[in-house]
């Protein structure tokens, strides 16, 4: 039964309007995959998609989010001991990643998922990471990343920390020094399109979608993205069942990036 | 407590219906939803041949309430009949096919093909969706429209047919006196509300298809009316919907004049929501001196009010 009742055991405010709730749930914390989501009951009509951010040996999950709205306002208001309904884990997540070294390329509040990918499979894989941000405030968990060891790109739209510009320049750098391998992304949709455009067709690239969500579970069609049907053609695929973790072979990309 | 209800001939073991559009097709809600304790379950509308449906965003929380701009995409009634109904039917479930179609013989074929279907018990024909540009709608606002197709699918099958009537115009009970005329045998009422809301965070439309259908507790007073018209307008059964969320609303729903109701948004925010209903529903029932859902069926209707 994926609906649950979870304490919150900590509130953090990693940055500015940023807030990450830990939440006691064992068997989650052992069982989900890298790039699932929580759909977390808030006291509007709908529940918020939320990826999980971590996944403690002590049985911590990690929720962490940006607060755009009423829902998540509502949410950052959580305290240790308060009790929050989820329906998790939905989605398909990240697969186990081939044999061969791992980018991770992160924008903004796209970057929690890829620290549980991180979490899982850094160990036997080697990894790098690319994490951009708008400013140097969005950009989150860099230091859980350094806590695993791994060396980080960084990039800002305006400078403030690392390198100004796109994660499409570290992107494209990896690209080239590197023999094979795979991309995971998570962030914007143009962000995603442009990686998939950089990646090509020649090595895996497994990207992480957002998209406004109604139901969660597949019923409603609310959160569809263009995808590749059987024939060929564009079929509208769910984010919340179907995904949030596409191949980048099975969406269709001719104007995704004017899709917000 | 006898939980039991009729629309026409369809025999319902209690008056919960899932809402059509909001429960897809049931297997999405597979461990969350047992299908077979639901009085039934109105499926997503079913076109001729596929449809594709609006560009997204495809919804938009809205105070009290939930803006959605689907588009009616469905996988087409022959995929619905291969891939989609052995979930229900394999579970017992009291299935009502909610169809749609650009023109009238489109929705006279899917009722056609769905005649004699094992484990579809009625269909609805949906007439109201704010959410297409062409077909659909024209018919919910033209009683001669509405007449028409109803007639038109009412000889295309012997399956009880149920009319999904829009709030979205000024003649609910015409509407209602012209379906009943052509031999619909009950009235599903209400499809949403045309409302629109802006992003202004993206400076556009918050959905895709700039305007879309408003569901949820903003719109139960006027399903309320709605179903309260409808059912001293017509003799036929009234199955009521618009808001629902607790077994409190559907009692009020019985006593406005509705034989059975849909629930549908509240499923999002909580999954459970109908289950919950139909377990509370007795206990309310009793609290306001009703001992069966047939007793409360239009109890508040003139004439029957307590001295």
């Amino acid at each position: 039964m994926p609906q649950c009742e979870l304490r919150v055991v900590e509130h953090r405010e990693p940055a500015p309007e940023h807030v990450e709730l830990l939440l006691e749930a064992p068997r989650l914390a052992a069982d989900l995959t890298p790039g699932q989501f929580a759909h977390v009951w808030t006291p509007g009509s709908l529940r918020r998609p939320i990826s999980f951010s971590r996944a403690t040996p002590d049985g911590r999950v990690g929720l962490l989010f940006r607060v755009v709205g009423a829902g998540t306002r509502w949410l950052a208001e959580r305290r240790v001991g308060d009790r929050l309904d989820v329906l998790a884990p939905l989605g398909k997540g990240f697969p186990t990643p081939e044999a061969g070294p791992v980018l991770l390329v992160g924008g903004g509040v796209g970057i929690p998922p890829l620290f549980v990918a991180a979490q899982r499979w850094a160990a036997t894989h080697p990894t790098d990471v690319v994490l951009g941000a708008r400013t140097a405030d969005a950009l989150v968990m860099a230091d859980d990343f350094r806590a695993l060891g791994l060396d980080l790109s960084l990039t800002t739209d305006d400078g403030s920390l690392g390198e100004r510009g796109r994660v499409t320049g570290p992107l494209a750098r990896w690209l080239a020094r590197t023999d094979g391998g795979q991309v995971w992304a998570c962030g914007p949709t143009p962000m995603l399109a442009a990686v998939a455009q950089l990646v090509g067709e020649e090595r895996p690239c497994w990207l992480a979608y957002e998209q406004r969500m109604g139901c969660g579970v597949g019923a409603c069609l609310a959160c569809v993205v263009p995808g590749v049907g059987g024939d060929g053609q564009p079929e509208w695929v769910r984010v919340c069942h179907d995904g949030p973790v596409f191949s980048s072979r099975r969406l269709w990309w001719a104007g995704a990036e004017g899709e917000a | 407590m006898d939980l039991a209800t009729r629309v026409g001939a369809v025999r319902l073991a209690n008056p919960v219906l899932a809402a059509s559009g909001t429960f897809g097709f049931g297997p999405e809600y597979d461990g969350l939803v047992d299908v077979a304790q639901l009085g039934g379950v109105a499926v997503k509308g079913i076109s001729p041949e596929p449809w594709r449906g609006n560009p997204p965003p495809r919804v938009w929380e809205t105070p009290s309430g939930l803006l959605n701009s689907i588009g009616l995409q469905n996988p087409g009634v022959e995929r619905f009949l291969s891939e989609d109904l052995p979930y229900l039917r394999d579970r017992g479930a009291t299935v009502v096919v909610n169809i749609i179609g650009r023109t009238e013989d489109e929705y006279a074929a899917v009722a056609r093909r769905l005649d004699g279907e094992r484990g579809v018990q009625a269909l609805e024909l949906n007439i109201s969706c704010p959410n297409i540009k062409q077909g659909g709608i024209q018919f919910g606002h033209d009683p001669a429209q509405a007449s028409s197709v109803t007639r038109a699918v009412k000889a295309a099958t012997a399956l009880p047919v149920w009319v999904k009537l829009s709030p979205n115009t000024h003649n609910l009970a015409g509407m209602a006196r012209a379906v009943a005329a052509a031999g619909a045998d009950a009235i599903s009422a209400i499809n949403t509300l045309v409302g629109m809301a802006i992003d202004l965070e993206h400076r556009r439309p918050a959905l895709g298809g700039v305007t879309g259908g408003l569901s949820g507790p903003a719109i139960r007073p006027i399903a309320v009316r709605a179903v309260w018209e409808v059912s001293q307008a017509v003799d036929i059964p009234v199955v009521g919907m618009g808001g629902i969320e607790t077994a409190t609303d559907v009692v009020e729903f019985l006593l406005a004049g509705a034989s059975a109701v849909m629930v549908g948004t509240a499923t999002f925010s909580r999954p459970n929501a109908m289950a919950t209903i139909i377990r509370e529903l007795p206990d309310v029932l009793a609290r306001y001196g009703f001992d069966s859902v047939r007793a409360a069926i239009g109890a508040a209707h003139p004439g029957r009010w307590p001295a």
